[in-house]
């Protein structure tokens, strides 16, 4: 009976009861105790484990950064940013997200979403406390100061990728400021068949200096035809050139002016 | 005479439940009978959690579904959601997917011996696991910035590139880790009790184990050759040369021999894809809105198949998403393995089958 | 020392699954022909490789048609059996998948609104079992002639079933910053869904 099971059985013997495993044991705590080893755990409280500088711990935000435009609160899956007015410290009010990190999952999405590099995840992990509600902060309660923050990036901006655009203009009606120009194209008119022609062709026309970089010309863009990019790569980046046809919006903002 | 059989509970609160879950067994004296798991004590409702959040915010709440394995989970949910809408991955950011995947792979496998031996008895294994283990959570970690909820892939890529000094930290962990697996060797299977307690206990028959839809490292140990890297490639998979580990005992032996040699595997897997990296970008272009339509990933997980189904309706939310967890099926078929066993093998039997509760009751 | 046989004997002689190393030399076409032939009113498309589709199954001929992959067409594994509710009907999705041929065929099977019923499938694959008790713990769809048709997640006695539409929800928490101490209850969520899809593709 049984013997399908157990035929193939190693039997290791009266080595393999104390000896071999000891002998690993042993060596291992040779290798750790004496003659400059290096032992495997570290005493918590004094020592602390060394972490990456992009290390997820608790959110900070650099309030002289901040552009209120509610990108972070937007993509946060557990809604734990609210906006509100606060003080930024010297008098002056200003619309920045608030914090609940007793919702917070750590995923750093906010991060990511964060157009001005304001948001960032410090090293602080030890966030224990014994009333939940310490946890939630008003906007100037969670400030860090800019130089524990990394550098500020390059804005991202709307570009468009012309082939994609129909000249709808959702995203002039969902710019919050005056941003977007929708302007026609000379020349792209279709002829009907009656000899008359149609509606001119249009594309909107970004006014840099005034957009706060809040994406929701993209989110609101429903043929995907915008995108946020750093200004900076648009022009040089290789891999970024040969998808967008800005070359074109180039030359219409010119004929524009002119 | 036959004694009077009996039900008894282990769990929630047992030693060998790892995770809240509780096995119902029916003894004739020592003897199973049949057994009853239960599970649900975890449930949290993650299907319709998904259905109420976008596609973007589904990913990390993807960590949660299992603690020791996110990565994985991440990778089906993302790639389900790429098949669906077409999108396209950058090679460099596969080839970075499958050396995160593979690392979690480890770090999970050596989860499941740490709880493994201390099922069988040998607590000095355990800490042995964690401590190499910590080593692949410190990749991991140097790749993403957390230590297990790591919300790194991307719809289509991952969110960053690889730190200038991974490759060569990743393969140093890796050519020590192998160092260690003979370690192994010499503590665990050249100790005659951990042979006592697996091998010929815990028999699946193969037929019985495709039936009963068990998959991953269980069904591999019965001497199923199913590999979904293999046999189902996804990612980037088909670049490399790899050997699926296939054990014929379909003991719980068995079970250990395959995820040890799977072990193996991943290091080389992992050296090859660091030889072989291509330069680029690492995050495709994503829609920001999605379309209709259906699609489904399949992918290996540590545990088995992990499958994940979507369907979209337009909205930036999808209208159904399904999870098959690879555990929520190998328990279910729990009773057909420990029968006729005795009550002091349940421990190595459940344990040789790595549950994981978070994944199974979502 | 006590020998550690166990008490049952494994049979002899089961069957070698080896051959499922290499790819079986049939193509999807000869499967999809081979149900054409047999079940004529049945629609299968080929989407990818190695990805079949079957959409709106009559739910009649559903135990037929599996016991036919089954046996003759060697589907060996059931991967995945989902309910959804579409709001005008029912829906069970089944994913079952072959090893020897790899490739998965989806079959998506409609049920009426007023009658969530549908066949088992779990006498042909032990692997089905689970995920339909699970089906009916979370949408009520019954599966006829199930073994065990109980609740597997949530707890016995539950009386309602969480993943239908109308289901309510909890809202996210909303700080009340008036009253900082205080965390107000969550409010549950007055049907916020306002999409338009019935999740047809």
């Amino acid at each position: 009976m049984a013997d399908v099971l157990t035929s193939k059985k190693k039997r290791v013997g009266l080595l393999g009861y104390a000896f071999k495993p000891m002998w690993i044991s042993l060596r291992t705590l040779m290798r750790t105790s004496f003659a400059g080893g290096k032992p495997n755990t570290l005493l918590y409280p004094e020592e602390k484990i060394d972490l990456p500088d992009d290390f997820r711990g608790e959110l900070g935000l650099v309030m002289d950064r901040c552009v209120g435009c509610e990108s972070c609160a937007r993509v946060c899956p557990n809604k734990c940013l609210d906006m509100m007015e606060d003080d930024i410290g010297d008098g002056t009010t200003k619309w920045m997200p608030a914090l609940d990190l007793a919702q917070c999952m750590f995923c750093g999405l906010c991060v990511e979403a964060c157009p001005s590099t304001a948001l960032h995840m410090t090293n602080r992990y030890e966030t224990a406390t014994q009333d939940r509600n310490e946890k939630i902060f008003r906007p100037h309660e969670w400030a860090l100061k800019p130089e524990d923050a990394p550098d500020q990036k390059p804005f991202p901006y709307p570009e468009l990728y012309e082939i994609n655009c129909t000249g709808c203009g959702a995203c002039d009606r969902a710019c919050p400021h005056e941003v977007i120009d929708m302007v026609s194209i000379p020349g792209t008119a279709k002829k009907r068949p009656n000899g008359t022609f149609g509606p001119e062709k249009k594309i909107p026309i970004f006014d840099y200096e005034l957009c706060v970089s809040c994406a929701l010309c993209v989110d609101a863009c429903p043929f995907d035809a915008l995108d946020m990019l750093p200004r900076s790569t648009t022009a040089s980046d290789p891999a970024v050139q040969p998808q967008l046809q800005n070359v074109k919006v180039e030359q219409t903002k010119q004929e524009v002016s002119a | 005479m036959a004694m009077a059989e009996m039900w008894i509970n282990m769990g929630p609160q047992h030693p060998f439940t790892h995770g809240l879950w509780t096995l119902k067994v029916k003894v004739d004296g020592e003897t199973i009978v049949d057994a009853e798991p239960i599970i649900g004590y975890l449930h949290r409702g993650f299907e319709k959690l998904c259905e109420n959040r976008n596609y973007p915010q589904i990913i990390p709440i993807c960590d949660r579904l299992c603690y020791v394995a996110s990565m994985s989970w991440d990778h089906v949910y993302v790639s389900a959601v790429e098949n669906t809408f077409d999108i396209k991955v950058p090679p460099r950011g596969e080839y970075i997917r499958v050396i995160a995947l593979e690392i979690q792979r480890i770090a999970s496998h050596l989860i499941w011996l740490a709880s493994f031996m201390t099922d069988i008895g040998n607590l000095t294994a355990f800490l042995y696991a964690m401590r190499e283990r910590e080593m692949f959570i410190d990749l991991l970690q140097a790749l993403c910035g957390a230590r297990m909820t790591y919300n790194y892939p991307r719809i289509g890529g991952v969110s960053q590139d690889m730190p200038k000094s991974f490759p060569q930290q990743c393969l140093k962990t890796v050519d020590f880790f192998e160092k260690r697996l003979k370690e192994y060797d010499y503590l665990i299977e050249e100790s005659e009790v951990f042979r006592i307690r697996s091998q010929g206990v815990g028999y699946l028959r193969p037929s019985d184990a495709i039936n009963l839809g068990i998959t991953g490292p269980a069904l591999r140990g019965s001497g199923v050759p199913v590999d979904l890297r293999k046999t189902d490639p996804y990612s980037a998979y088909p670049d490399f040369d790899f050997e699926m580990a296939v054990e014929k005992d379909c003991d719980v032996y068995a079970r250990y021999r395959v995820r040890m040699n799977e072990m193996h595997e991943s290091c080389n897997i992992i050296r090859q894809a660091l030889k072989k990296i291509p330069p680029g970008p690492v995050l495709g272009k994503a829609p920001r809105h999605f379309p209709r339509g259906e699609g489904y990933a399949r992918t290996e997980d540590p545990r088995g198949e992990a499958f994940f189904y979507i369907q979209a309706d337009g909205t930036d939310r999808p209208y159904r998403v399904k999870i098959r967890s690879p555990i929520f099926v190998t328990v279910s078929a729990a009773p057909a393995i420990l029968r006729g066993y005795k009550v002091a093998d349940v421990p190595s039997i459940m344990g040789s089958l790595d549950m994981c509760l978070g994944e199974s009751d979502r | 020392m006590a020998d550690p046989t166990p008490t049952i004997v494994a049979p002899k002689g089961d069957k070698d699954y080896s051959y499922l190393v290499s790819p079986s030399t049939v193509q999807e076409q000869e499967i999809i022909a081979s149900l054409k032939s047999k079940f004529p009113e049945v629609e299968v498309k080929l989407k990818q490789k190695g990805r079949l589709e079957c959409v709106k199954f009559p739910r009649e001929k559903l135990v037929e048609f599996c016991t036919y992959l089954r046996d003759s067409l060697d589907f060996e594994h059931v991967t995945c059996v989902a309910g959804n509710d579409l709001k005008r009907a029912w829906e069970v999705i089944y994913h079952i998948s072959s090893y020897k041929h790899r490739c998965m065929i989806q079959i998506r099977t409609e049920l009426p609104r007023e009658d969530p019923s549908v066949d088992t499938i779990s006498q042909l694959w032990g692997g089905a079992d689970w995920h339909e008790r699970e089906t009916y713990d979370m949408y009520g769809i019954t599966f006829n002639n199930h073994p065990k048709l109980e609740r597997v997640l949530t707890p016995e006695g539950t009386d309602f079933f969480p993943f239908r539409k109308d289901f309510k929800l909890l809202d996210h928490w909303k700080i009340d910053w008036e009253n900082k101490g205080k965390r107000p209850k969550p409010e549950p969520m007055v049907s916020t869904d306002t999409r338009f899809g019935d999740g047809n593709g």
